[in-house]
C-alpha cells in the first residue's frame, strides 16, 4: 500500500534521507524508530507531498505522490505529534470542516458516530476544542480517518506526551483500524508501544533504514538492546 | 534547491473534484470570525469611524453652504435696495447718499452691488475635504477687482491645515488598509504556527486556493461592512444616491480588494505572523505615507512654482511704470481718493476722465501681470500632470484622485473655479465699462441683465474609468500571479 | 547588571535584519529630506533677500509725489526664513510669506505655498520633521515590540528568571537596550543637522540653544515611545499582538487624534471665514473716524476739537495741515480696530491651542509637535509675532508720511509733493523673531504635558517590572 523506491531528500547539502526503499502492506502497522534527525519525519513529509524528493519516489496505493498529490491525499489521514484543531469550533465542527476539505459531506449523526467509535466521550462532541486534552484531540484525528474511510494513516509521534492510559487507548484504536484494513506508517520514540502495536519495525539512522523486521522476531528487551546497539 | 523537478501549480484549474467544499469553508470561516468576537469588533469600529468621519465632513459642507447662502441673501437685499433707489431717482427724489454712491452711476453699482460668485459643494463634497479648507467658496468681484486683487485664501488655522481632517477620505486611504492588515496579516501564518496547516495540507486540496477562499470570505465581510457603513453615513447626511455614490462604492471595494490581495500574497510567502505584520505595515507606510509625499515632492521639484515673492516684485515694477505714465498731480491724488472724484460736481468731465484713466492704467498693469500670474497656474497644472502620471505607482494616490474628483475638491476644481471667477470679473467689467466710457447712467432695467457667475468645469476631464481600471488591475495581477505562479509554492512552508 | 542586560539586548536588536533594513531606510530618507529641505531653504532665502532689496529700491526710487500717495503705493514686508526651519518647517507652508503695507489697511500675509501645490501635497512631504515625528517612533516599535514577549515565546524567560535577576533591572536593561540605538541614531541625525546649519550660516544666526532644546525634545519623545513599547511588551505576552497594539497607539496619537482634534476644536472655537472677518472690520471702520471722509460725524468732531484746542476758528489757521493730521488720527483709530479684531482672532487660536493641549493627555505627539515648531520659529505664534511687527512698522511708516504732509503742506494743498529724501527717511523693516524665553513661556502647557508623559510612561516601566 505504501511504497518508497530509492527515496532521497537533500536539504541543501545535507542528506536527510538516503535512498529509502520501503514497502508497507495493506493493513500493516509499520513503526519507524530512530533518533531525532534520523529521517523519520522527512519520510512522512515525503509521503504527504509536503516536500519534494530529490530523487526516487513515494507511492500510495500505487500512485506517485509527487505526480498526483490530490489523488494520494484522498487515501490518507495524517495525525501530527501535536494535533491542533480550531479552538473556537466544536469537535463535530472540526471533523466536519476537515472532511469538507477532503471533499466529503456527512450528517451530524454519522459524525457523532465516528467520534464515538474513536472513543471520544459523547459529552465533548459539542464542546469547543479549546477545552480538549491532547488525547481527546488525537481521537478526533482517528475519527477523521474513520470518516474519511482512509486507506492509510500517517502518524508522526502521535503518542508522545500522552499519559499511559490514553496512549494505550490510542494503540488499541490503531489495531482496530488495522483490522479494518488500514495501513499505518508511524514514526515514534516509544519502543514499548512500537513492539505492542506494530506489525513491523524499522530503525533509521542518518537517513538510512538500517533495520526492518517483524515484531514477532524480537522480544521487548531484545528490541531495546538492538536499538541501542544500532545507534552506536 | 538542487535536483527539483519543475512542478507547476495549476490545480487551480482542476478543482472540480472538490468544488463542493467551498460553501463549508465559507461557513466555517464566518463561524470562527463570529466566535472570535472579531466580527463584532470590526463592525463597531468600522461603523463608528465612518459615521464620525461623515459627520465631520458634513459639518464643513454645511458651513460652506451657509456662508454662500448668507452672502446670497445679503446680495438680494442689496439688489432690492438698489432697485428702490433707482426707482426713487427716476421719480426725481434726492437720495441720502454721497454723490459718488448714487446707484445710477455705473462705477457705484459696479463696485457696491457685486454678484456672489459661488463654488457650491457637490453632492459628495463631504467625503473628501481636499483643498476646500485652503480656499474660500465665494467671492464678490467688483468693478475695481482684477486678477491681482482677488484673493481666494481662506482664513483657516494653519494647525488645522497641518494636521488635516478626519474625513471619509482619510478613513478610506489611511485607516482602511490598516484594518485589512490587522484582519489578515496572519490568515495563513497562524495556521502554520499552530500546526493546523499540516493537517489541512494533508487533505486532497490546493492550499493556495483554500487560502484564497478564506481571504475571499474575509474580503466579502469587510467589503459588505464598509459598503453598509458608507451607505448609512451618506444616507444620514442626506446625500443623493446619484451615479457618484455608486462610483464611490466601486472605488472603495477595489481599493479594499487591493489590500486583501496584498495580505494574501504576503501570507503565501509562508513566513511568521510577526514577519507578515512588519512586511505589510512597511508596505502600508511606503504606499500610503512615503510614496505620495515623494510623488508630490518630485512634482514640485521638477516644476517649481516661481516664488510669489518674485511676483510681488514684478507687480511693483509694473505699477511703478504705470504710475510714471500718468504724471498729473490730480491723478495722483484722485487715485488715492476715488471718492473725491464725483464730489466735484462742477466738473464732471474731469471726473469721468479720471475713471477712464484709472481703468486704462489698471488694465495696462493687469495685462502685463496676467502672463506672470498665468505662469503660476501653468506650473501648478504641470505639477498636476506629472502627479497624474505617477499616481499609478500607488493605489492610495489613485484613490485620493478618485475621491477628490467625486467630491469636487481637487486642485483642478479650484483652478477651474478661479479661472471662472476671473472670466466673470472680465464679463462684469465689460458690462460696466462701456457705460462708464459712454458716460451713461445705470438704470433699473439693467439689473436683470447683470452678468451672472457660471462655474465653467468644462476643462475638467474625468479620470474615473482609467483609475478604476488600474485599481482593478493591481489586485487582479497579484492574485493571478499567486494562484498560477511558481514562486509561491506552498512547499516552502514545511 | 542593567548594563549587561542592555548590552545583550543591543546586540540582539542590532543583529536582526529588520534593524539593518529599517535603519538604512531611515538614513536614506533622512539624507533625502535634509537635502531637499536644505535646497528649498537656500532657494527661498536667496529669493527673499533679492525681493527685499528690490522692494526697498522700488520704494526709495519713487518719484516726487504726495506722501499719502506714497502711503497708498505702500511697500512689502517679507517674512524671513529661520535656520531651524531646516529641521521643522511647521505650519510655514500654510501661511503667507509677504505682507502688503499700505495706508488704511492691515493686510493678511498672502501667498501661502500650499495654495501653489497639488492636492497630493496634503499627504505630507519627505521632510526631517516627518521622519523625526512619525518614522522614528515606528522604528522604536519595530525593534522593541518583542523585547519581552520574545523571551516568553522562546521560553528563555524561565531560564532568565531562574537566575534570580531583579525584574526591575531586567526591564530597565531592556529599556536601555532599545533606547541606546535610538539615541545614537538621533545623535547622527542631529549632527547632520548641525553640519547643515553651519553651512547656511550666511543667512542668519543659528540659535544653538534652541537647537539643543530641539534635540532634547526629540530624545524625550523617543524615551516616551520606548517606555510605551517596553510596557506593552511586558504586559502583552504575544509579539504579534504587542506589535498591533503599539501600532494602534502610534496611529491614534500621531495620525488619527490630531485630525479628529482639529474638528473637535473647530467646533468649540470656530475660526471666522475670511469674508466674515473682513465684513466685521469693515462694519467697525464705517462707524468710526476714517481719514478719507471729511464729512463723517467723527471727522467733524475731530475738527471741532482740534480748532478748540488751538484756539482758532478755521482749519486754514491751524499751524499744520489738518488733512494730514486727520489722516493720521484716522489711521490710528483704524489701527485700533484692526488690533481689536486680530486680537480676537488670536484669542480664538489661543483657545484652540489650549484645546490641543488638553487633548495631549491622549497623545504625546501633540506637545512635541507644538514645541518643535515653536523652537524652530515656524509655528503660528511666530507668524503672529511677525505680523504684529509688520503692523507696528506700517503705523510707524504712516506716521512719518502723514507727519510730513501735516507739517509741510498748507491746508487743502493736495498738490504738495515730497521727494526721495522722505522715502529714504522711512527705516527699513528690521524684524527680530521672538526670543527663547518668550517661546518657552508661551508653551508652558505643552512643556507640562511632555514632562508628564515622560514621567508617567517611565513610571509605567517600573510598575510593569513589579508585575512580572
Amino acid at each position: 500500500m505504501l511504497k518508497a523506491t530509492n527515496l532521497t531528500k537533500y536539504y541543501g547539502k545535507h542528506l536527510a534521507l538516503d535512498a529509502l526503499n520501503l514497502e508497507v502492506q495493506a493493513g500493516e502497522i509499520f513503526c519507524l524508530l530512530g533518533a531525532n534527525g534520523a529521517g523519520k519525519s522527512t519520510t512522512i513529509n515525503l509521503f504527504l507531498d509536503f516536500i519534494k524528493p530529490s530523487d526516487g519516489a513515494a507511492f500510495i496505493g500505487g500512485i506517485n505522490v509527487e505526480k498526483e498529490p490530490i489523488k494520494t491525499k484522498k487515501l490518507i489521514t495524517y495525525i501530527p505529534e501535536n494535533l491542533v484543531l480550531y479552538g473556537n469550533l466544536t469537535g463535530v465542527e472540526n471533523l466536519q470542516y476537515f472532511l469538507s476539505l477532503a471533499g466529503k459531506k456527512l450528517k451530524s449523526k454519522s459524525l457523532e458516530m465516528f467520534l464515538e467509535e474513536a472513543g471520544l466521550q459523547s459529552g465533548a462532541f459539542y464542546q469547543r476544542v479549546k477545552s480538549y486534552s491532547k488525547g481527546m484531540r488525537q481521537k478526533v484525528g482517528i475519527a477523521l480517518a474513520l470518516a474519511k474511510e482512509s486507506k492509510v494513516l500517517l502518524l508522526d509521534e502521535p503518542t508522545s506526551g500522552l499519559d499511559p492510559k490514553a496512549s494505550n487507548e490510542f494503540s488499541e484504536l490503531l489495531i482496530k483500524l488495522s483490522e479494518l484494513g488500514v495501513t499505518t506508517l508511524m514514526a515514534t520514540h516509544d519502543l514499548f508501544r512500537a513492539k505492542e502495536t506494530g506489525d513491523r519495525i524499522g530503525i533509521m539512522k542518518s537517513g538510512q533504514l538500517i533495520e526492518n523486521m517483524s515484531t514477532g522476531e524480537v522480544g521487548h528487551t531484545d528490541l531495546e538492546k538492538l536499538y541501542l546497539d544500532r545507534m552506536k | 534547491m538542487p535536483g527539483h523537478s519543475s512542478h507547476s501549480w495549476v490545480f487551480f484549474y482542476q478543482q472540480e473534484e472538490s468544488s463542493s467544499m467551498n460553501l463549508y469553508i465559507i461557513l466555517t470561516e464566518l463561524k470562527q470570525l463570529y466566535r472570535n468576537h472579531w466580527l463584532l469588533m470590526l463592525t463597531s469600529l468600522i461603523f463608528f469611524i465612518f459615521l464620525y468621519a461623515a459627520w465631520n465632513g458634513n459639518t464643513n459642507v454645511e458651513k460652506r453652504k451657509e456662508s454662500i447662502t448668507s452672502a446670497l441673501v445679503e446680495m438680494n437685499q442689496q439688489d432690492e435696495l438698489l432697485l428702490e433707489r433707482l426707482d426713487s431717482l427716476k421719480e426725481g427724489h434726492e437720495l441720502n447718499l454721497r454723490p459718488w454712491q448714487y446707484p445710477d452711476q455705473p462705477t457705484a453699482t459696479g463696485n457696491f452691488n457685486p454678484r456672489v460668485a459661488a463654488f457650491y459643494p457637490s453632492n459628495l463634497a463631504l467625503i473628501s475635504t481636499g483643498q476646500s479648507d485652503l480656499f474660500i467658496h465665494y467671492v464678490k468681484p467688483t468693478l475695481n477687482d482684477d486678477v491681482i486683487s482677488l484673493s481666494f485664501a481662506e482664513l483657516t488655522s494653519p494647525v488645522r491645515l497641518l494636521f488635516g481632517n478626519f474625513d471619509i477620505s482619510f478613513v478610506l486611504i489611511y485607516l482602511l488598509p490598516l484594518i485589512v492588515i490587522a484582519f489578515c496579516y496572519n490568515i495563513l501564518s497562524i495556521e502554520k504556527e499552530s500546526g493546523l496547516l499540516r493537517l489541512v495540507a494533508s487533505n486532497p486540496l490546493n492550499v493556495q486556493l483554500w487560502l484564497f477562499q478564506k481571504t475571499l470570505v474575509r474580503f466579502i465581510t469587510v467589503a459588505l461592512l464598509i459598503v453598509g457603513a458608507l451607505c448609512i453615513s451618506l444616507a444620514l447626511n442626506k446625500v443623493d444616491f446619484q451615479p457618484g455614490a455608486w462610483k464611490l462604492l466601486l472605488s472603495v471595494i477595489l481599493y479594499t480588494s487591493f489590500w486583501f490581495a496584498l495580505s494574501f500574497v504576503v501570507n503565501l510567502f509562508g513566513r511568521s505572523s510577526e514577519y507578515n505584520a512588519i512586511t505589510l505595515l512597511s508596505l502600508w507606510m511606503f504606499l500610503v505615507l512615503i510614496l505620495p509625499s515623494t510623488v508630490s515632492q518630485i512634482a514640485s521639484e521638477l516644476y517649481p512654482v516661481p516664488s510669489r515673492v518674485m511676483l510681488v516684485n514684478e507687480l511693483r515694477k509694473e505699477q511703478a511704470a504705470a504710475d510714471k505714465e500718468q504724471d498729473k498731480i490730480l491723478d495722483d491724488y484722485l487715485r488715492a481718493h476715488p471718492e473725491m472724484v464725483v464730489s466735484r460736481e462742477s466738473d464732471e468731465s474731469t471726473a469721468y476722465g479720471w475713471w477712464q484713466r484709472y481703468f486704462a492704467s489698471k488694465d495696462l498693469v493687469e495685462q502685463r501681470i496676467e502672463p506672470l500670474m498665468a505662469d503660476y497656474d501653468q506650473k501648478l497644472l504641470e505639477q498636476q500632470m506629472l502627479v497624474r502620471k505617477l499616481r499609478y505607482l500607488s493605489p492610495s494616490v489613485i484613490l485620493q484622485d478618485v475621491l477628490s474628483e467625486l467630491a469636487h475638491t481637487s486642485t483642478d476644481h479650484y483652478l477651474a473655479y478661479k479661472e471662472s471667477v476671473f472670466q466673470f470679473t472680465k464679463d462684469w467689467k465689460s458690462f460696466f465699462l462701456p457705460l462708464v466710457f459712454a458716460e451713461k447712467e445705470f438704470s433699473s432695467d439693467m439689473v436683470e441683465k447683470l452678468p451672472q457667475f457660471q462655474l465653467d468645469a468644462s476643462s475638467l476631464e474625468s479620470r474615473y474609468f482609467t483609475n478604476m481600471w488600474v485599481l482593478f488591475l493591481y489586485p487582479f495581477i497579484l492574485i493571478v500571479l499567486c494562484l498560477v505562479g511558481k514562486p509561491f509554492s506552498i512547499k516552502n512552508m514545511f | 547588571m542593567v548594563w549587561e542586560i542592555a548590552i545583550k539586548e543591543i546586540k540582539e536588536i542590532t543583529r536582526t535584519r529588520q534593524f539593518a533594513v529599517a535603519s538604512i531606510v531611515i538614513m536614506i530618507l533622512m539624507a533625502l529630506a535634509i537635502g531637499l529641505s536644505y535646497n528649498y531653504y537656500q532657494q527661498i532665502q536667496e529669493q527673499h533677500e533679492e525681493a527685499r532689496i528690490n522692494e526697498r529700491v522700488i520704494w526709495e526710487q519713487q518719484d516726487e509725489k504726495n506722501p499719502h500717495s506714497a502711503a497708498h503705493y505702500g511697500t512689502y514686508a517679507f517674512k524671513p526664513k529661520y535656520p531651524l526651519s531646516l529641521i521643522d518647517s511647521g505650519v510655514e507652508k500654510f501661511l503667507g510669506i509677504s505682507v502688503f503695507l499700505e495706508a488704511h489697511n492691515r493686510n493678511e500675509a498672502d501667498y501661502a505655498a500650499a495654495a501653489d501645490q497639488t492636492g497630493l501635497s496634503r499627504f505630507g512631504s519627505i521632510s526631517p520633521d516627518f521622519i523625526l515625528l512619525f518614522l522614528i517612533p515606528l522604528f522604536i516599535i519595530l525593534i522593541g515590540h518583542n523585547v519581552m514577549s520574545k523571551e516568553y515565546e522562546r521560553g528563555t524567560f524561565r531560564l532568565v528568571k531562574s537566575q534570580g535577576v531583579n525584574m526591575t533591572y531586567l526591564v530597565l536593561g531592556k529599556w536601555m537596550g532599545i533606547y541606546i540605538p535610538i539615541f545614537l541614531l538621533a545623535g547622527i541625525v542631529f549632527s547632520a543637522f548641525a553640519i547643515c546649519l553651519n553651512l547656511v550660516k550666511d543667512f542668519g544666526d543659528v540659535n544653538w540653544l534652541a537647537f539643543g532644546l530641539l534635540a532634547i525634545l526629540y530624545l524625550l519623545y523617543y524615551a516616551i515611545f520606548t517606555s510605551l513599547t517596553v510596557v506593552a511588551s511586558v504586559n502583552i505576552k504575544n509579539s504579534g499582538l504587542t506589535m498591533v497594539s503599539l501600532l494602534a497607539i502610534w496611529m491614534i496619537s500621531c495620525l488619527a487624534l490630531p485630525k479628529a482634534a482639529t474638528t473637535i476644536i473647530e467646533e468649540s472655537h470656530p475660526y471666522p471665514t475670511q469674508q466674515a472677518f473682513s465684513a466685521a472690520i469693515a462694519e467697525d471702520k464705517a462707524k468710526g473716524l476714517n481719514g478719507h471722509t471729511p464729512w463723517s460725524e467723527a471727522s467733524k468732531k475731530l475738527e471741532e476739537e482740534t480748532l478748540e484746542e488751538h484756539g482758532v476758528t478755521s482749519l486754514e489757521e491751524l499751524p499744520f495741515n489738518f488733512d494730514g493730521y486727520r489722516m493720521q488720527k484716522g489711521e490710528e483709530h483704524e489701527a485700533a480696530i484692526f488690533f481689536a479684531h486680530y486680537q480676537e482672532l488670536k484669542k480664538i487660536y489661543e483657545n484652540q491651542k489650549s484645546g490641543y493641549n488638553t487633548l495631549s493627555i491622549i497623545s504625546p505627539y501633540l506637545p512635541v509637535r507644538f514645541l518643535s515648531m515653536s523652537l524652530a520659529n515656524t509655528d503660528y505664534e511666530s507668524h503672529w509675532h511677525f505680523s504684529d511687527a509688520a503692523e507696528k512698522y506700517r503705523l510707524e511708516m504712516q506716521g512719518i508720511l502723514n507727519g510730513d504732509f501735516a507739517e509741510h503742506a498748507a491746508y487743502g494743498d493736495w498738490s504738495y509733493k515730497s521727494d526721495k529724501s522722505l522715502w529714504k527717511k522711512i527705516p527699513e523693516f528690521d524684524y527680530q523673531p521672538p526670543g527663547l524665553t518668550q517661546i518657552l513661556a508661551s508653551n508652558t502647557q505643552s512643556l507640562i504635558s511632555l514632562f508628564a508623559w515622560s514621567l508617567i510612561t517611565f513610571l509605567g516601566v517600573f510598575l510593569s517590572a513589579r508585575r512580572i
